[in-house]
């Protein structure tokens, strides 16, 4: 009953400062929202990032030797081991899905140009169990076994020219896509496909479209048909435009332990272009069928991989690995089909890989929290400022109510309320404002494509073109609690104060 | 000639492999070629090769030199001074004002540079070692070949050609090793003075890589000494490397400190 009392008396004082009210409470509303709509992206983003390392990327584990892991970033090919194809059907038995790979680094010339490159050689049936990327394919197909045909980025192909030209010049429609056509009917498809926009240079004045009407250059239509790509991509490759060459070197470590390096230079074509959600997969990156890389047409490899890509059979798309596919629990696995590891492999996790993401992640994630703690800090003090003015101002009015036989506890209890409302306010206006604004971050997301393209998709996160956040519901009922416990906490200070003072001098005070 | 003695001067560049013999030819008793017939009067390869290597000794090597890069219609200018010694040890100081105090050591087989604008030295090593020197047709790994082609190839001679109206002999030589870094080359040799007048570097699948043709070579001491050279790595499109080298001084003593990590860094 007292407490009801004492309820109503923090709302008559909520309601008798209307205007400090409004202030406070937007204050605490605006840090909660920021708050929630800030984690809820970054959530977003990391949760997206690691599903997409996982699905197009690594898998959930990699078997290499240590001497390879520990030099990873340089992909040092003379320490890949053989024998890899126990490895693969004992955790096949085991109950998981493995890719073996040769990774190398190289030049790729096109007929336009040349540019660096890792390579991946893989087995294209293996492949596909464990990672997705081959399902996003903007054009063309995946690499068939047995031959130098290869898939590479996007980023490289329009590097590289290796892709259908969005736009074109008439000289090099003309000149290029037209003289592949074999009959006059091919010709007249290839026109089909590009509409001729003809333009006016700027004037003398300077203004667009008062100078003379020039040539103009033809765009790829719109309403071109994914058949219509396919059979122009077809032309290309008949044509021979997308014949490429590899550039590399052959690392071989010698019986001495010295690492000699050997030219090789393959003769390849370049019969896909991946465009798949993780970046990683859409830059200076090519996958080639590991078959051919045996050899001296290749990289002179006798059974060698650098190493095995690892995922739990059973594995669904888009998940992130569960316990048992840990390295630890791969292990295991292995040792219950009766086969262990060469004591110079290891199993390592995906997240061993992966440390230039974990590195974005946590550095946005403490500038992010660093920033909105400073908002609260900022938002909470004016809840102190508030609560300290209210309490000088009401002094007399403290004095008269414990003289009238109110007691010290009743009196930090109303001042507790009135500060706990304030803040329980706040946090719910700012948990529906923060979740308002997160519904459309969740649904479509924000489109940064063109920043990653732009930082050719390396710049931590494994997310190409849309940002989205996702629900977060302990962080949103938790920072509404929060926002209500401190703001009340805040009160505390300054009528324990006012609660020293006799209640003579209270009644005195000016 | 012991392998202590030779010299191939690494980034002495390729003058070392080109240096040739103005001896009148000494190996023309018989031959045999590449199908395995003998042909009297004709230099056998391994004669033929021992030549060229033979050629190529020398104590040390003192000079000044530039390279003209020609690259997708740019031209640009490196003007150097360099010495080079024993197998292993090699100096190169750039002095063009675009590379000002760019260094590069090549000591006990391994390369380093130093950079004057970050002042630190980098050792070259891995795949760095195929990347091209200073933006030329030259690799690293090009700079730091130290052993003779006799004892890393099997030579066959392919038949004899003119090349640029001088008669020649023509080596197709075969690497020993699967860990040469040109498995395949290509040498065409002065019939008259063995002087190296072409040659071509192939990677493992046969793909030619890079040409080198003599443009002209000074008498000094008992060798004609290629001192003017182009260079084109086959890859690069619209690329060549003009070298050339002068006040060449063979076979004199360099102090040991030219070839410290002190005075890379000096």
């Amino acid at each position: 009953m007292i407490r009801r009392e004492l309820i109503g008396i923090a709302f008559r004082n909520l309601s008798r400062h209307r205007v400090k009210t409004i202030i406070t409470v937007t204050g605490v509303a605006v840090s909660v929202a920021l708050y929630i709509f800030m984690d809820a992206w970054l959530l977003g983003m990391n949760l997206d990032s690691k599903r997409n390392i996982v699905s197009y990327e690594i898998g959930a584990a990699k078997i290499q030797t240590q001497a390879y892991f520990e030099k990873k970033d340089d992909l040092p090919m003379y320490e890949s081991f053989s024998n890899w194809k126990p490895i693969v059907q004992a955790l096949e038995e085991g109950g998981y899905v493995a890719a073996p790979r040769m990774v190398f680094s190289g030049t790729l010339y096109s007929r336009s140009g040349s540019a660096p490159m890792v390579f991946h050689g893989v087995d294209p049936k293996a492949e596909r169990k464990v990672l997705r990327y081959s399902n996003y394919l903007e054009v063309g197909r995946f690499p068939q076994g047995g031959t130098f045909e290869m898939a590479v980025g996007l980023l490289a192909a329009e590097k590289l020219k290796l892709h259908i030209p969005q736009k074109i010049t008439v000289k090099e429609l003309e000149e290029k896509l037209l003289r592949m056509a074999l009959h006059p009917d091919e010709e007249a498809f290839v026109r089909r496909l590009y509409e001729h926009k003809l333009y006016r240079t700027s004037g003398e004045t300077g203004k667009r479209g008062e100078g003379q009407l020039v040539e103009g250059v033809y765009f790829l239509r719109r309403d071109v048909s994914r058949e219509e790509l396919n059979r122009f991509w077809d032309l290309l490759l008949s044509s021979g435009e997308n014949d490429v060459r590899i550039s590399t070197v052959i690392d071989i470590k010698e019986e001495s332990g010295k690492i000699r390096h050997v030219y090789q230079v393959m003769e390849g074509k370049v019969v896909g272009i991946i465009n798949s959600p993780n970046p990683k997969t859409n830059g200076n990156v090519a996958y080639l069928p590991l078959d051919v890389l045996s050899g001296e047409a290749g990289l002179l490899l006798e059974d060698q991989v650098t190493e095995i890509l690892v995922r739990g059979a059973s594995a669904k798309d888009g998940s992130l690995p569960k316990p048992d596919e840990t390295p630890e629990a791969i292990v295991e696995s292995l040792k219950r089909v009766g086969y262990s590891l060469p004591p110079t492999l290891r199993v390592y996790s995906w997240m061993d890989y992966v440390k230039d993401y974990i590195a974005a992640s946590r550095q946005d994630d403490v500038t992010t929290r660093i920033m909105i703690l400073l908002l609260f800090i900022l938002s909470f003090l004016g809840i102190a400022n508030t609560m300290l003015m209210a309490i000088l101002e009401r002094t007399r009015e403290i004095g008269m109510m414990r003289a009238l036989g109110m007691t010290d506890g009743e009196l930090i209890l109303s001042y507790l309320f009135e500060a706990g409302m304030i803040g329980l306010i706040g946090g719910i206006v700012g948990m529906v404002l923060g979740s308002v604004a997160n519904i459309p971050m969740v649904n479509y997301g924000v489109d940064y494509s063109s920043m990653a393209r732009e930082l050719s998709g390396d710049f931590g996160y494994r997310i190409t073109a849309l940002f989205r956040s996702a629900w977060n519901p302990g962080t949103i009922i938790g920072s509404g609690i929060v926002a209500t416990l401190i703001s009340a906490l805040l009160s505390i200070p300054p009528i324990l104060r006012a609660l020293k003072m006799p209640v003579t001098e209270s009644l005195r005070f000016e | 000639m012991t392998k202590g003695t030779q010299v191939r001067g690494g980034l002495v560049l390729f003058a070392a492999l080109l240096v040739t013999s103005f001896l009148p030819t000494p190996g023309i008793a018989q031959a045999q070629d590449s199908s395995g017939g003998v042909h009297p009067g004709v230099p056998s390869a391994v004669e033929l090769l021992a030549r060229v290597d033979a050629n190529e000794v020398y104590d040390s090597i003192t000079y000044e030199g530039e390279m003209v890069i020609e690259y997708q219609g740019k031209r640009f200018l490196k003007v150097f001074k360099a010495a080079g010694r024993g197998n292993t040890d090699s100096f190169v100081e750039f002095l063009n004002p675009e590379d000002r105090g760019t260094r590069y050591l090549k000591k006990e087989g391994r390369l380093y540079v130093y950079s004057p604008d970050t002042e630190s030295i980098m050792l070259i090593s891995g795949h760095l070692l195929k990347e091209s020197m200073m933006g030329s047709d030259l690799s690293y790994e090009d700079t730091i070949d130290n052993d003779t082609l006799s004892a890393r190839y099997t030579p066959v001679l392919a038949g004899s050609e003119e090349v640029k109206g001088r008669r020649s002999w023509v080596l197709e030589l075969t690497a020993r090793k699967r860990t040469e870094s040109y498995p395949k080359r290509k040498l065409w040799i002065d019939a008259g003075t063995g002087e190296l007048l072409r040659m071509e570097m192939y990677a493992l699948s046969g793909a030619k890589l890079k040409e080198y043709e003599l443009i002209r070579s000074e008498r000094i001491g008992n060798r004609y000494f290629p001192v003017e050279f182009v260079m084109r790595d086959l890859l690069r499109k619209d690329s060549r490397t003009f070298f050339r080298m002068r006040n060449v001084v063979l076979d004199a003593r360099i102090p040991d400190s030219v070839f410290s990590m002190r005075n890379l860094r000096k």
